[in-house]
């Protein structure tokens, strides 16, 4: 009814040459000027620094002017049985996956009520705003709200709710505290992402389906979920992207005054303190530094490959 | 494809093979003089424009220009400006001298970012008829210097210390708690009496290590927490032992502010500067950090952190902030003349009076509230680096195991006995 399938053009790789004209000359002419300053800004810009990164992985190095010598893959097995650094890695996980279930549960509720809420374009831009906001001024809202003396346990207290009252920002309940600010600061942004393809499906669609009996979620299970199943997949890598690189909040909410404690530490943060060497003054351990980026980057891709996986199946159009 | 592939390897090649075991850095820095006269000089500051030490500086460096002819363009980059500082120095590029710590001494000079000092420090200071090493205390000298000699001219020094209300204990100055065990006595009973004497912003790791840190100084002396970081086996020393129980002691007494754990930094200090408690373990800075937010009612006052046994002095923690001088340099003569001019006692005797910090001067006076440490400072015999220096040499058994021990420990959710054998077993699985 509402979609054909697509099928991919058979490539054409190899063939252009045979097949060209006088035109077609002339764009081969122009084709090398064209790409060349795009192809060696990313060379230059990215991948070289990117194999630097993974080449200084098996390296010992503190920066400019210091000894840089081989160690082999012993940054990796150091990391394999570091503590600490198995601890950041838990709870980098445990926080894309966390996060990103609820960021999908808050989408998919946007995605049933929005679209038919008559404030909906003003609940959209109010969820967005904090994804606008800077971690600084976050960490500035956390201390008003979550501080023992903040707004929250004060405004428990008011309620007559003090057993509620909690130390928020201490080891134990700092990292739930943390994943909750990354809910409501990530959440505008996807919310803003998946509505985007909801508002292109035609509404004689949603017309069609209620003459037919459906109810908000029979038309999101038929009608929204088909159609916006490849911005659900964008938002997903991208979420996977995000999530493994979660940092500055962590900071915005541990401060800079000390080093975040490991209950609160995800791998950029575990990064950030062998970049540093630490706040006071430490030594930077940058091959142990980029091995844990090159770790980064393979779950990343572990995951977007997973999320793609997941979502894999043919592309509807709706003509 | 398989091109840009083939140039990609090669140029990460030719980086790599450079780097490979030698230091990888630039050629010598272009910035000759050859006299006084002939180029600025380049400084590169750590403070932001407007701060009392940038403003210190600045008519410093307008009364040497006024007086020699030689100007100083000096850029305030503000904190964190190490790795600009290392990296330019290394590319042949940095200034000729510039603000450092002695946090920031070993990786400043495993950069090869610092020289030797020992013509700077010989220098005579204008009108004095004496030389920069001869103003300074024997202790400050001493926390200056490693293997290498002296790492920077310092200017200002800090320490740690029991920060107090001298209004609701005038006689601290003179008659402080004999022992740790006195003042557990005296802060027991402003808690009998419904107050929590002691803050802390428990959030800051290092503030929390300032209680073991400076115990273990009482019990073991000067580096004992560095072997802590190296062997295992000094984790069964009884001093160590003893350092650990006290802080025990003192957890288990309940005298910190509730929900001390989970301040947002600067609650906990800033609450102290009200009133709202009596002490607070901290650095010298805590004044003038909460200068502008401290009660009238309240007198603070430092002292140094009773010792664990009256027999046995504690050593005292020394920090500095200074200048140090890239190696590099085509003008070490005129950067000698120029910090030596700098280190005249009317504009040290400024570190006090403009920036409420301690002069590093033997002769130069600290602010009132810091009189007792600076006196501690000039006297003492034995000193140790802030944390033992162990947080620059062995980062990561600082903030990986140290740290979050030393939290567990004071946050209540440890006993002695536990941290002491996580400690050692996790000190031992580091070195393996």
């Amino acid at each position: 009814m509402v979609a054909d399938t697509v099928a991919r053009p058979a490539a054409r790789r190899g063939r252009a040459t045979a097949d060209g004209g006088a035109l077609h000359v002339e764009r081969r002419r122009l084709y090398l000027p064209l790409l060349l300053p795009a192809l060696i800004a990313y060379l230059l810009f990215f991948v070289v620094p990117s194999i630097f990164g993974v080449v200084l992985s098996f390296a010992e190095w503190s920066g400019l002017g210091t000894e840089f010598s081989w160690v082999g893959v012993a940054n990796y097995a150091e990391l394999l049985s570091s503590r600490m650094f198995l601890s950041s890695f838990l709870n980098t996980v445990l926080l894309t996956l966390v996060v990103g279930v609820a960021l999908f549960l808050i989408a998919v509720a946007a995605m049933v009520a929005l679209r038919t809420a008559r404030a909906g374009a003003f609940i959209r831009s109010a969820v967005f705003l904090p994804f606008m906001i800077s971690p600084i001024a976050v960490g500035l809202a956390v201390s008003f709200l979550f501080n023992p003396k903040g707004m929250v346990n004060t405004v428990l207290g008011l309620a007559g709710l003090d057993a509620l009252r909690q130390p928020w920002l201490g080891p134990e309940l700092i990292f739930r505290v943390i994943m909750a600010g990354v809910v409501w600061s990530a959440a505008g942004f996807y919310v803003v992402l998946v509505m985007s393809a909801v508002d292109g499906i035609p509404p004689s669609l949603y017309e069609v389906a209620r003459i037919e009996g459906a109810g908000l979620i029979q038309q999101f299970r038929y009608v929204t979920l088909p159609l916006t199943r490849d911005m659900i997949a964008t938002a997903a890598a991208l979420w996977a992207i995000a999530g493994i690189k979660t940092f500055e909040i962590v900071i915005a909410f541990v401060g800079t005054a000390g080093t975040p404690p490991p209950e609160a530490r995800t791998l950029a943060v575990e990064q950030y303190l062998r970049v540093t060497g630490g706040r006071i003054g430490g030594m930077a351990q940058l091959g142990q530094a980029a091995a844990i980026g090159v770790v980064m980057t393979a779950i990343t891709v572990v995951l977007i490959v997973l999320s793609r996986r997941i979502q894999r199946r043919d592309r509807l159009e709706w003509s | 494809m398989r091109k840009s592939i083939r140039v990609t390897a090669v140029v990460s090649a030719l980086l790599v093979l450079s780097a490979c075991g030698t230091r990888i850095q630039g050629g010598q820095s272009s910035d000759a003089s050859s006299g006084p006269n002939a180029k600025p000089l380049v400084y590169w500051g750590k403070w932001a424009k407007g701060t009392p030490q940038a403003t210190l500086f600045e008519s410093i460096i307008a009364d040497y220009a006024k007086q020699t002819g030689v100007k100083v363009d000096v850029q305030w980059l503000g904190k964190a400006q190490e790795e600009q500082i290392k990296n330019a120095i290394a590319t042949g590029e940095g200034p000729d001298f510039f603000d450092t710590a002695i946090d920031h001494t070993a990786e400043f000079r495993a950069a090869g970012a610092l020289g030797d000092m020992s013509a700077v420090f010989k220098a005579k200071i204008p009108g004095e008829n004496a030389t920069i090493e001869e103003v300074l205390p024997k202790s400050v000298l001493k926390a200056i210097s490693d293997d290498k000699g002296y790492g920077f001219v310092p200017h200002s020094v800090f320490s740690v210390g029991l920060w107090y209300d001298a209004a609701r204990y005038p006689d601290f100055a003179t008659t402080p708690p004999k022992t740790f065990e006195d003042f557990l006595a005296v802060a027991g009973k402003e808690k009998a009496a419904g107050r929590r004497p002691i803050a802390l912003d428990g959030t800051v790791n290092s503030y929390n290590a300032f209680w073991l840190y400076q115990l273990l100084l009482s019990t073991a002396g000067p580096g004992a927490l560095r072997q802590l970081a190296e062997d295992p086996a000094a984790w069964d020393r009884p001093e160590v032992k003893r350092a650990v129980t006290a802080l025990e002691t003192l957890v288990k007494a309940g005298l910190f502010q509730p929900d001390y754990m989970a301040t947002k930094f600067p609650d906990a200090q800033n609450a102290w500067a009200a009133g709202d408690h009596t002490f607070n373990l901290n650095g010298t800075w805590l004044g003038s950090e909460t200068a502008s937010l401290r009660t009238p009612a309240v007198k603070a006052r430092i002292i140094a952190l009773p010792p664990v046994d009256a027999s046995k002095g504690s050593a005292v923690t020394i920090g500095a902030l200074g200048w140090g001088v890239n190696p590099k340099s085509k003008s070490q003569q005129a950067v000698t003349s120029f910090l030596a001019f700098a280190m005249q006692k009317k504009y040290i005797d400024r570190i006090a009076t403009d920036a409420d910090n301690i002069p590093s001067r033997t002769d130069s006076p600290a602010p009132e509230a810091l009189t007792s440490i600076q006196e501690s400072i000039r006297t003492a015999t034995a000193v140790s680096l802030d944390f033992d220096g162990v947080a620059t040499v062995a980062p990561k058994w600082f903030n990986d195991v140290f740290l979050p021990l030393d939290d567990k420990l004071v946050g209540g959710s440890i006993d002695a006995g536990k941290f002491l054998a996580e400690g050692k077993a996790q000190t031992a699985e580091l070195g393996e």
